[in-house]
C-alpha cells in the first residue's frame, strides 16, 4: 500500500508476508517480527498489520521505550477493509505517514481500477468459478472470503458458494453435482501455467463438468494472489481476464488506464467488450 | 489326546467364527459406505449414476488398501520388535516416508532431474526410520519396550521438522500443495492410478508374506536362541518383517498421507479376539484395518453430506482421535513398570 502511495522509496524491509515486492530485506513475519534484524535497520516508522490485531510483545516493548515508532493496521479481509486501512483519518497509513492525501489518491485509484474492471465484465454472464488453493485435496475458498469478493467484482459467481464455509475440502461428487464449476481457478501465487501433464489436474479426471469438459483450468499467478491488499485490483483483473478470455485485452486496458488516469472509469473500446 | 485335539478342534472353530464376524463386519461398513456420500443416502441415481457409483467404489479401494498395509506393518513391527504398542506412525515410518518424499522431491527441484516415482523415497525414508528407531532403543542385545516408543516419538518428531524444513526451503507449493494438509492424513480425491495400484500389490504381498511366516513369527515370540533352537531363521525373519513393515508404512504413506495409529488398533483388537497366533491375527488385523479407515471415510462423508460447511475432514484426524486415547490405555502398564 505504501508503494502505491509513492512511498516505496522509504521502505527499509519488508515482512516475509510480502518478500515479493522490490526485492526488498525481510525481516521476519507480521506476527512474529525478526527484532535483531529490524534493530540493525533502525527504521524511525514499523507498521505491522498482525493476525489477531495484537502487535508482537516485544515490538510494543520497542515501540513504548521510543527506540521506533509502531503503527498497527487491523488485517484487511475486504476491498473496505484496505480502503479504510489507507483513509482512515486515526490509523489508517495516511494518518500513519502525515500524508493523508497520497493515501486518498491511493484508495482512489484502487477503486477507479476496480469499478474499471468491474465495468468491462458487468453484462456478462457471471460463471460458476471453483477457486481451489489445494488440488490435491480439493481445498476451495468458499464465500464471505476476500477472493469470494474478488471473485464478485471479476464478474464470477463462487462455485462453493451453498457450502457456506470460508475453506473446506470438497469431495469430487460434490465438485461433479453440487459446485459443478464452469472454470476452476488455482490461487497460486508465482505458479507456472496449466499444462496438460500437470498433476493438478489429475483431481478432477472424470468429471463432466464443464469446466472440465471446455479443459477450463487456469493459474492465477499474481505475487500477492493468495493474499491481496491495494494489489487486489490487479488480483481482480486478472481473475476476470481468466474468466472471461474474450474480454481479457479489455479489461486489461481498462486496469491499466484506471492506474494512470484520474476520473471516470475508463470505459472500454466497444469492438473489444462485446464479442 | 483326544482332549487335546477337541481343543485344538474346538479353538479352530473359534477363530474362524470370530473371523466370520470380522468379515461380516467389513462388509456392513463397505455396504455403508457405498450408501453413504458427501451428497446423499443411498444408491446413486440419474445422469451421474456411474460416476458417483464409481467415486465410491474407488474411496473403498483406497481406504482397504491404505488400512490393510497399516495393519500389517503394525502386526509386522510388533513381531519384529516384540512390543504390542510398536506402530508405523508412533515409531516414525510414516513420517520417515514423508521426508523421504520430500527429500526426493527436493533434491529433483534442485537439480532440475527426474526423480522417480515418490514410492522409492517413502521406502527408503521409512526403512531408515526403522533401522534409526531399531539401533537407538537397542542396548546389549535387548531393545527396550520404552525406549523404543520414546526413541520413535523423538525421531517422529525429527522427521516432522525436516519435512517442514524443506517444504520451508523449496518455498510454498513447490513440493506439496499444503504440508500441513498432506500430515494430516486424508484419503486423495484424484482417480485411481499406478501409485494406487503399485500400494494395492504391496499389501496384497505382505497379507501373503506374512501369513506365509505365520508360524515362525509365533515361535520368534521366544527369544532368539529358543526360536533358532526350534528351526526358525531368525535373522532371515527379521530381514522380512523390517522389509514388510517399512514397505508397508511407505505405501500407506504415499497413498493417503501419514495416518496415525490404524497400525496400533487393529492389531490389538484383533488379538484380544482371536488371541496371539500370527496366521488367524494377520487376517484379522488385515480385516480391521480396512475396516477403520472405511469407516472413518463413511463418518467425513456422512459429516459433509450433513454439515456442508464443514467438508470431506481428513480420515487421519478420525484415526488420531480414536487411536490417540487408546494408545495412551495401553500404554498405562507400561508407564506403571517404569514408576516401580
Amino acid at each position: 500500500m505504501l508503494i502505491d502511495m509513492g512511498k516505496g522509496n522509504h521502505l527499509l524491509a519488508v515482512s516475509k508476508d510480502d518478500s515479493s515486492v522490490l526485492g526488498l530485506p525481510t525481516c521476519g513475519t507480521y506476527n512474529r517480527p525478526d527484532i535483531e534484524q529490524l534493530l540493525a535497520l533502525a527504521p524511525d516508522l514499523v507498521i505491522t498489520q498482525p493476525d489477531g490485531g495484537e502487535p508482537s510483545p516485544k515490538l510494543q516493548k520497542l515501540a513504548d521505550a521510543g527506540v521506533f515508532k509502531l503503527a498497527v493496521l487491523p488485517h484487511a479481509r475486504s476491498v473496505a477493509d484496505v480502503s479504510q486501512s489507507l483513509i482512515d483519518a486515526d490509523w489508517g497509513l495516511g494518518a500513519v505517514v502525515a500524508d493523508p492525501q497520497a493515501a486518498s489518491a491511493a484508495e482512489r485509484k484502487m477503486r477507479q481500477q476496480l469499478d474499471s474492471v468491474a465495468a468491462v465484465v458487468s453484462d456478462r454472464d457471471r460463471p460458476r468459478v471453483l477457486l481451489v488453493l489445494n488440488p490435491s485435496t480439493l481445498g476451495v475458498i468458499g464465500p464471505k472470503t476476500t477472493h469470494d469478493e474478488i471473485l464478485q467484482l471479476a464478474g464470477g459467481t463462487n462455485a462453493a458458494e451453498s457450502f457456506g464455509s470460508s475453506y473446506l475440502q470438497l469431495s469430487r461428487e460434490q465438485v461433479q453435482t453440487i459446485a459443478r464449476p464452469d472454470v476452476i481457478l488455482l490461487i497460486q501465487p508465482n505458479g507456472q501455467s496449466v499444462t496438460e501433464s500437470d498433476a493438478w489436474l489429475r483431481s478432477f479426471e472424470g468429471l463432466t463438468v464443464p469446466a472440465v469438459t471446455q479443459r477450463r483450468f487456469v493459474v492465477i499467478r499474481h505475487p500477492q494472489a493468495s493474499l491481496p491488499a491495494s494489489s487486489i485490483p490487479a488480483v481482480v483483473a486478472e481473475i476476470a481476464a481468466a474468466i472471461h478470455p474474450q474480454d481479457a485485452q479489455a479489461i486489461q486496458r481498462a486496469y491499466e488506464l484506471a492506474g494512470r488516469v484520474e476520473g471516470q472509469p475508463v470505459a472500454p473500446a466497444a469492438n473489444e467488450t462485446k464479442p | 489326546m483326544t482332549e487335546a485335539v477337541a481343543r485344538n478342534d474346538r479353538s479352530r472353530r473359534r477363530t474362524t467364527i470370530i473371523l466370520s464376524i470380522i468379515a461380516a463386519v467389513l462388509l456392513s461398513v463397505v455396504a455403508a459406505r457405498l450408501l453413504t456420500s458427501s451428497i446423499g443416502l443411498g444408491l446413486p441415481s440419474g445422469d451421474n449414476a456411474w460416476f458417483l457409483m464409481r467415486e465410491r467404489l474407488e474411496h473403498l479401494a483406497v481406504a482397504a488398501i491404505v488400512g490393510v498395509a497399516l495393519a500389517l506393518s503394525g502386526v509386522a513391527l510388533q513381531a519384529l520388535l516384540r512390543n504390542p504398542l510398536a506402530e508405523p506412525y508412533i515409531l516414525g515410518l510414516s513420517t520417515g516416508a514423508g521426508l523421504g518424499i520430500m527429500l526426493q522431491g527436493y533434491v529433483g527441484l534442485t537439480l532440475a532431474i527426474a526423480m522417480g516415482p515418490p514410492e522409492w523415497g517413502a521406502i527408503v525414508g521409512s526403512s531408515l526410520s526403522l533401522l534409526v528407531v531399531y539401533l537407538a532403543s537397542r542396548r546389549r542385545g535387548i531393545i527396550d519396550r520404552l525406549g523404543l516408543l520414546l526413541a520413535g516419538v523423538v525421531l517422529s518428531t525429527i522427521n516432522g521438522a525436516l519435512i517442514l524444513l524443506l517444504d520451508y526451503l523449496a518455498g510454498p507449493g513447490q513440493l506439496r500443495d499444503s504440508v500441513s494438509e498432506w500430515m494430516m492424513g486424508a484419503l486423495a480425491v484424484r482417480p485411481m492410478g499406478l501409485t494406487d495400484a503399485i500400494a494395492a500389490s504391496a499389501a496384497s504381498a505382505g497379507v501373503l508374506l506374512l501369513y506365509w511366516h505365520g508360524p515362525a513369527m509365533d515361535i520368534a515370540t521366544l527369544d532368539d536362541d529358543e526360536a533358532a533352537s526350534l528351526g526358525v531363521p531368525v535373522g532371515r525373519l527379521r530381514l522380512v518383517l523390517l522389509t514388510s513393515a517399512s514397505v508397508l508404512a511407505a505405501a500407506a504413506v504415499v497413498v493417503a498421507g501419514p495416518i496415525a495409529f490404524v497400525g496400533l488398533i487393529a492389531p490389538h483388537l484383533a488379538r484380544s479376539l482371536l488371541g496371539p497366533v500370527h496366521r488367524p491375527l494377520i487376517l484379522g488385523a488385515a480385516m480391521l484395518g480396512a475396516t477403520l479407515l472405511i469407516a472413518a471415510d463413511t463418518a467425513s462423508a456422512a459429516i459433509a453430506y450433513a454439515k456442508p460447511s464443514f467438508g470431506m475432514i481428513p480420515v487421519g484426524i478420525f484415526t488420531a482421535l480414536i487411536g490417540g486415547p487408546a494408545f495412551l490405555w495401553m500404554l498405562r502398564p507400561q508407564l506403571g513398570r517404569g514408576m516401580e
